[in-house]
């Protein structure tokens, strides 16, 4: 055993972040080990193991494969350039200005995720059809116009609105980086007679440049699988995407049996594609250091003032996302809880008008509240302990083969969700016998973890990537071990960045659909499927009033994140 | 005296086997088959039972409700729970696996169209259940299957009738190439539900007729069953196909069914092998297959009627314009199994979805 080795069995701090990091390659590796079992297996896993090409070929001969990767491409540069517009400016107003009130910012931001992404859709086809979208009759008649004046079926529309949603955990991926950077850089540059516009594009922007990169590649693998609005906007005119070409084969498949081993050869490509964009972002930041900037001499931060003019031009811009991702989709679920059926606004809808939802979905409350409390708490907590190890492992240490951890994690990011719920359901089965987590909500809690940790690994790598390595050179000459250092110096550093990540994730946890909906049991159900379901059964109405619920608690996560975020970090 | 006491015991003797007769004149001979009669105790033991509803979630109180009739009608107390798991080729996926590990399926019985039935029987995941035992209807029984018809299924039209006259509606499938209807149809992006175009039309017209709805009318697409009806109803669109009005009607949408022949198929409970609760599963399948309360909650509760069953829309449509089935014009679970398919296989490239 080398003597690395036998430092870290006998340093129970390094032994502990050792199994973390295992169990996340663990997790991670899962997935990517069962897509390709999966594209390579004629039939289900479990039943045969038929080795075949057939499904790449079915999915490479099919005639609308370069039309969807053109139109994927095209939607998933467009969704990231969008989401990047809003969440920097945000993410900087939020933490180096003295913009006013600039907390109801992250109020706004927070709130909208617990709208269902299927209703902020409808919402805007109700808005904008061509046929009679609201916006739409408004405008021609004011203007006299013979057409209508918005189309929402379009690819821009749907780019607008994807690279909108992702504003929020964006926002919070790149908030911790923002917060640490050094308030002595931008002070230096002001002194220098260097304009706040030019400190904040040639100082601020290219420190946070790595996380804003990582970022950038994150979503666009996110943006790839997000299927409610390519769903419901480009499916009515046949602009199908790599995520309605998943949701083709797995729910509405022509045979009597979801085509896993297509859609997981999908995948694949999608995997080996992004593998080639982690390689890039892994040589991207081998230069990581010269972005540290936080050392052990940290100055107090202060905030960048804003002119008068400039704080009425932010709020306007602040304003401007409100109304599109957190006015329209809020009112638009409490109009339709409040409905029998959706309909746009008038005086006939505004009769019918009651709270029989809500008095119906009331007795459903106690075991899907249970269920998602559970794994709202559980979820994130496991995400953000495996994340911490390996982003620590990942940016801190000089452990042969790093590179692998993150590559590992990145490439599961990119097994479609469907297929890496899938595998989890495999994993349920393969030790049913010995430990049988699969009729239980923990082998959700291992699923959706599984996917957030490579969120969770982005968000605090970033700030770990701040640190300067003085501080634990410091700690390594006065003879402190390397995991006293993790616990007692860098985890308080970047504990904004762990705060940030856990409510995130707790966050992104309540609204994940794809997971539970592949693994749930009648005793397991939570919000998000209870809400999809009853809007499968053409109840809007009370999948809507949940949807209300889900909003109340978020609302109290919300507060109690303000709360704490008061107490300790400012 | 002693005499006269033993001939009022005798008198009181027979007038009480005479009232009992008056007042409980199926006492003798019980209202259900025998097969039932022996279930009922085992069915009792079990206490619940669970049934399969594809995406369909019910609430607590309706399930409530269901429990309250089935345990009045057989005398027992039954927790039912009408589970809604998702979509049926997922699920049937998940109990394939989830057998090869003895896993115990979710529920206990499965409710789906013939195609995924003989799924179900390929991978011996169903109780072999001679139903006529338990009083079940011959033509409602799938020997081979070992199931039971419960529901009816419907791919109809429907129209928007604050926007589209009742006279106006189409009444056959070529009106709809009707240049008012162009940029106006809409339908879910499910090639499944096409075949059944060609089942009314012969597969050659059927493909036509929706490649010129594809190429021509601009037939618009959404991603599920459901959102037909909610586009429909709020007047974006003024046709939809696949879907049938009577949810939405319930609820005051303005939707009716076009008045025109639709093509329908049959959906068939069974029970689950190694299901939880195998004798209570058998029972529920009696209470919606025979029993006339069950019927009708089956289909205010879950809105699954049947052609047969006076008082649902299937009813009145078979009764009406009129229903097509497979097993109208070939081998049912033949078109079921293989046809179907390979139809949905060609509209697939016709939709270009």
């Amino acid at each position: 055993m080398s003597n690395g080795g036998r430092r870290t069995l006998s340093d129970p701090v390094l032994l502990g972040v050792g199994l973390f990091v295992i169990l996340g390659l663990v997790l991670t590796l899962v997935m990517v080990v069962i897509l390709i079992l999966v594209s390579l297996n004629k039939g289900l896993l479990l039943e045969s193991w038929v080795p075949t090409f057939a499904h790449f070929r079915k999915v490479v001969q099919d005639a609308k494969f370069w039309i969807v990767v053109k139109n994927t491409s095209v939607s998933g540069l467009g969704t990231v350039a969008v989401m990047l517009a809003w969440a920097i400016p945000f993410a900087w107003l939020y933490t180096r200005t003295d913009l006013p009130g600039k907390k109801i910012l992250v109020a706004f931001l927070t709130i909208r995720v617990a709208v269902p992404s299927f209703l902020v859709a409808l919402g805007y086809i109700l808005l904008l059809n061509p046929s009679n979208g609201i916006a739409n009759i408004l405008v021609s008649r004011m203007f006299d116009l013979d057409g209508p004046l918005f189309n929402v079926y379009s690819l821009p529309w749907i780019i607008f609105l994807q690279g909108t949603a992702l504003v929020t955990p964006c926002f919070f991926m790149i908030l911790p980086t923002f917060q640490a950077i050094d308030a002595a850089l931008e002070e230096a540059a002001f002194a220098s007679g260097v304009s706040k516009r030019m400190t904040l594009m040639r100082v601020l922007l290219p420190l946070a440049g790595p996380v804003i990169l990582s970022a950038a590649i994150y979503f666009f693998i996110i943006a790839v699988e997000m299927f409610d609005y390519a769903g419901m906007i480009g499916l009515p005119r046949r602009i199908i995407v790599f995520s309605t070409w998943i949701y083709q084969l797995v729910v509405n498949p022509t045979m009597d049996v979801p085509h896993y081993g297509e859609a997981a050869a999908l995948g694949i490509f999608g995997v080996a594609f992004i593998s080639l964009l982690t390689v890039f972002y892994l040589w991207s930041i081998r230069r990581a250091e010269r972005y540290a900037v936080v050392t052990g001499k940290r100055l107090q931060q202060s905030a960048t003032r804003l002119s008068p003019r400039a704080k009425g031009l932010a709020w306007a811009f602040i304003g401007v996302y409100a109304a599109i991702e957190f006015f329209i989709p809020v009112a638009m679920l409490l109009w339709t809880s409040l409905l029998p059926y959706v309909q746009a606004p008038s005086l006939g809808a505004l009769k019918q008008i009651s709270l029989l939802s809500y008095q119906e979905i009331w007795p459903e409350l106690p075991p899907l509240l249970w269920n998602t409390i559970t794994l709202m708490v559980a979820v994130p907590t496991l995400a953000v302990m495996i994340s911490t190890c390996t982003a620590w492992v990942i940016t801190r240490t000089r452990l042969p083969g790093k590179g692998g951890i993150e590559f590992a994690l990145m490439a599961a990011v990119a097994v479609p969700a469907i297929v890496g719920a899938l595998s989890f359901l495999y994993l349920g089965l393969s030790v049913y016998k010995t430990v049988p987590i699969y009729t239980t909500i923990w082998l959700m809690v291992l699923a959706i973890a599984a996917r957030e940790v490579t969120w969770g690994n982005r968000t605090i790598s970033g700030a770990m990537l701040q640190l300067h390595r003085e501080m634990e050179e410091a700690c390594a000459v006065s003879g402190i071990s390397q995991g006293r250092t993790f616990l007692s110096v860098v985890l308080p550093i970047v504990a904004p960045a762990l705060f940030f990540s856990w409510f995130w994730l707790a966050l992104l946890t309540v609204r994940n659909l794809t997971v539970p909906i592949m693994l749930v049991r009648p005793n397991t159900e939570v919000l998000a499927t209870a809400i999809w379901a009853f809007n499968a059964a053409g109840k809007s109405s009370y999948a809507s009033a949940l949807g209300v619920i889900l909003l109340l608690l978020v609302g109290v996560l919300v507060t109690l994140f303000q709360f704490v975020v008061r107490k300790k970090y400012v | 005296m002693k005499r006269d006491r033993t001939c009022w015991v005798q008198m009181g003797v027979v007038m009480t086997l005479v009232v009992g007769v008056m007042v409980f004149p199926a006492g003798a001979a019980s209202k259900f088959p025998p097969a039932i009669e022996k279930l009922i105790p085992q069915a009792k033991a079990e206490g619940e039972v669970s049934l399969f509803t594809g995406s369909v979630k019910v609430t607590a109180k309706e399930q409530e409700r269901f429990s309250q009739a089935f345990s009045k009608h057989y005398g027992i107390p039954m927790k039912v729970s009408l589970a809604g798991l998702g979509s049926h080729p997922e699920v049937i996926q998940r109990l394939r696996e989830e057998s090869k590990v003895g896993v115990k399926p979710a529920v206990d019985v499965f409710n789906t169209a013939i195609k995924f039935l003989q799924g179900l029987k390929q991978a011996g995941l169903m109780e072999a259940i001679d139903w006529k035992e338990f009083g079940v209807s011959e033509k409602d029984i799938f020997p081979t299957l070992y199931a039971v018809d419960i529901q009816t299924n419907v791919r109809a039209l429907v129209y928007n009738t604050n926007l589209v006259k009742k006279a106006e509606a189409p009444r056959k499938y070529e009106d709809l190439l009707d240049k008012r209807w162009k940029g106006k149809i809409v339908a879910p992006a499910n090639a499944q539900i096409f075949p059944f175009i060609a089942l009314i039309m012969g597969e050659e017209a059927g493909i036509n007729l929706v490649k010129r709805l594809v190429e021509d009318q601009k037939l618009a697409f959404t991603t599920t069953v459901t959102d037909v009806a909610v586009r429909v109803a709020n007047g974006e669109f003024l046709l939809g196909y696949g879907y049938s009005a009577e949810i939405d009607k319930k609820r005051g949408a303005p939707i009716e069914n076009a008045p025109m022949k639709f093509g329908a198929f049959r959906q068939c409970s069974v029970v689950l092998k190694n299901a939880s609760h195998p004798a209570a599963g058998r029972l529920l399948v009696h209470f919606v297959a025979t029993v006339p309360e069950g019927k009708k909650l089956i289909h205010e509760i879950l809105n699954w009627g049947k052609y047969d069953t006076p008082g649902t829309e299937a009813y009145e449509l078979a009764q009406g314009s009129g229903l097509v089935f497979a097993k109208d014009v070939t081998d049912e679970i033949e078109w079921e199994t293989k046809e179907n398919p390979r139809l949905a296989e060609r509209f697939q490239k016709v939709l270009g979805l």
